[in-house]
């Protein structure tokens, strides 16, 4: 059996891994970086939605990875009502198969190895501490001898569990989603649209990321404990009949998303997870891809300094994790808050606050204002929220 | 076939999309390029990886 030796393993070729692989080189350290799939970001499961700020902090963006440029976004109540937000949500709707092959082309251009095709199947230490990974690439097997892992394999992480760090999601942790891309749509290719509605999408929402020419992605993600109710790939079907009967489906996926404030454990000895392997997604939006390429990053330099220091122990690398904790924990928990104050809300409060919100003028139709709004008027919530806040 | 009773997870079906290795308690799913697998002496039939999925394919058998 063929065995390679490198500084640092990274498992899965996502915007996490990608970026960490990308760092790691840069800073000198040998880097493997293997993806299960042929290609980095095929198939595509995700609704492609990033905000241009936290975007453009991260990565130099290319037109030609932008399907279409947001400005605005609308949040639609149960009962059908519409409010247009205020003009600060702008944003892209990535590309994501040319975003996620671009980044991992960026890692091989600063010296990382790219294998793709190769399927990691376990891991355990040697004598030496050190991490063997068995691998299987292209039908072949292989071992990889590594100071150092990152876990940056999504969803479906088993890295972390592997290093026995246990990862396993609860029903009320994950949200479950369908998602179509509709064609043939009459739609405006600037604004994205939040559909709340118990019927739908309980736990969650449903949401329409225009990708413009009459392309959008249209999905929902229903939280894990009301899928035996409500079934996403029938609720996504019924939704499309109901809100888009125009719309011709041009493919499906399905897939999970954590929504959970965090891992308690993100490292272990040798071992870092980022991304959705870490849980690292925004609770109340579902977005990760920039959350995961930001824990790339981190887990990357973090990697390569521990290596420097000859201490690749998990209490090293543990200013890992408070790193991410001072950076976005705050901001996970305040989210992860928020989401079930949204989710437990009553249809007929939620009707309500999007009617008071349109009364407003739409320069001060914001997500604060909107939380605002709601909190004023159920003072209990309130002191909930406010002990994240303040 | 008594002691092969488990979950079944039909890969045709599947859309490989890992929502049920998340929720799997014992890591008993193993999910490659093309297909999905469930490692019978790890499961534990405990249901949740058929109660997340988005496609409700595995099956309690
Ligand atoms: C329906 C849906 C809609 C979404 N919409 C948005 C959105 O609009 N905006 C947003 O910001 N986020 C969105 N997300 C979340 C976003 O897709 C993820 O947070 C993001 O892709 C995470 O990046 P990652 O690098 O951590 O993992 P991934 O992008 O999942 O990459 C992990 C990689 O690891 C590989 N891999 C896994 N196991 C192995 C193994 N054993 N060996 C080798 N390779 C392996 C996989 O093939 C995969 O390529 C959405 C998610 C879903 C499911
Ligand atoms: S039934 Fe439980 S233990 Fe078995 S594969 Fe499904 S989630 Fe895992
Ligand atoms: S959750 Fe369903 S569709 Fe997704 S990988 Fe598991 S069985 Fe397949």
């Amino acid at each position: 059996m063929k065995k390679y030796t490198f500084d640092i393993t990274i498992i899965g070729a996502g915007p996490a891994g990608s970026m960490a692989a990308k760092r790691a080189a840069e800073k000198g350290a040998s880097v493997l970086l293997i993806e299960k799939d042929k290609y980095a970001g095929i198939p595509v499961r995700c609704a492609e939605g990033v905000y241009r700020d936290e975007i453009t902090r991260l990565v130099d963006i290319d037109d030609s990875w932008i399907c279409s440029k947001i400005i605005f976004s609308e949040l639609v109540s149960p009962d059908g009502n519409r409010v247009r937000a205020a003009e600060d949500a702008s944003g892209f709707i990535l590309d994501r198969k040319k975003f996620d092959q671009a980044l991992a082309i960026l890692s091989v251009e600063s010296g990382a190895d790219l294998r793709t095709e190769t399927y990691a199947s376990g891991m355990k230490k040697n004598v030496h501490g050190e991490w063997e990974v068995s691998a299987c690439t292209r039908g072949e097997d292989i071992k990889i001898l590594t100071k150092v892992v990152i876990g940056a394999d999504g969803v479906e992480s088993r890295v972390g569990r592997w290093a026995g760090i246990d990862t396993s999601l609860k029903l009320r942790e994950i949200e479950s989603c369908c998602q179509f891309t509709l064609a043939d749509l009459n739609i405006d290719d600037q604004t994205v649209q939040f559909y709340m509605s118990k019927e739908f999408a309980p736990g969650g929402y449903a949401w329409v990321f225009p990708k413009s020419g009459g392309l959008a992605n249209v999905g929902l993600g229903i939280l894990g404990t009301y899928v035996k109710d409500v079934n996403p790939e029938k609720s996504l079907k019924n939704f499309v009949k109901r809100y888009f009967p125009e719309g011709r489906v041009i493919s499906q996926i399905a897939g999970g998303v954590p929504v959970l404030p965090g891992l308690k454990d993100m490292v272990a000895d040798g071992v870092l997870l980022a991304g959705d392997a870490a849980r690292q997604v925004d609770p109340l939006s579902g977005g990760g891809i920039t959350n995961s390429m930001a824990a790339g990053i981190m887990a990357a330099e973090h990697a390569v300094r521990s290596i420097e220091q000859k201490d690749t122990s998990k209490k090293n690398l543990t200013a890992y994790q408070k790193e991410w904790d001072r950076k976005f924990g705050k901001k996970m928990r305040l989210s992860s808050k928020l989401k079930k104050v949204v989710d437990d809300l009553d249809e007929e409060v939620f009707n309500n606050l999007v009617g008071k919100m349109s009364l407003l003028p739409q320069q001060k139709r914001t997500p604060f204002a909107f939380f605002k709004t709601l909190l004023l008027n159920q003072p209990k919530l309130f002191l909930d929220v406010a002990k994240f806040i303040l | 076939m008594d002691k092969n009773r488990g979950i079944l997870i039909d890969t045709n079906l599947c859309d490989l999309c890992g929502a049920c290795v998340a929720v799997c308690p014992e890591d008993a799913i193993i999910l490659q390029e093309r297909n999905i697998e469930v490692m019978q002496d790890r499961c534990t039939k405990c249901g949740l990886c058929a109660a997340v999925c988005p496609l409700n394919v595995p099956e309690l058998l």
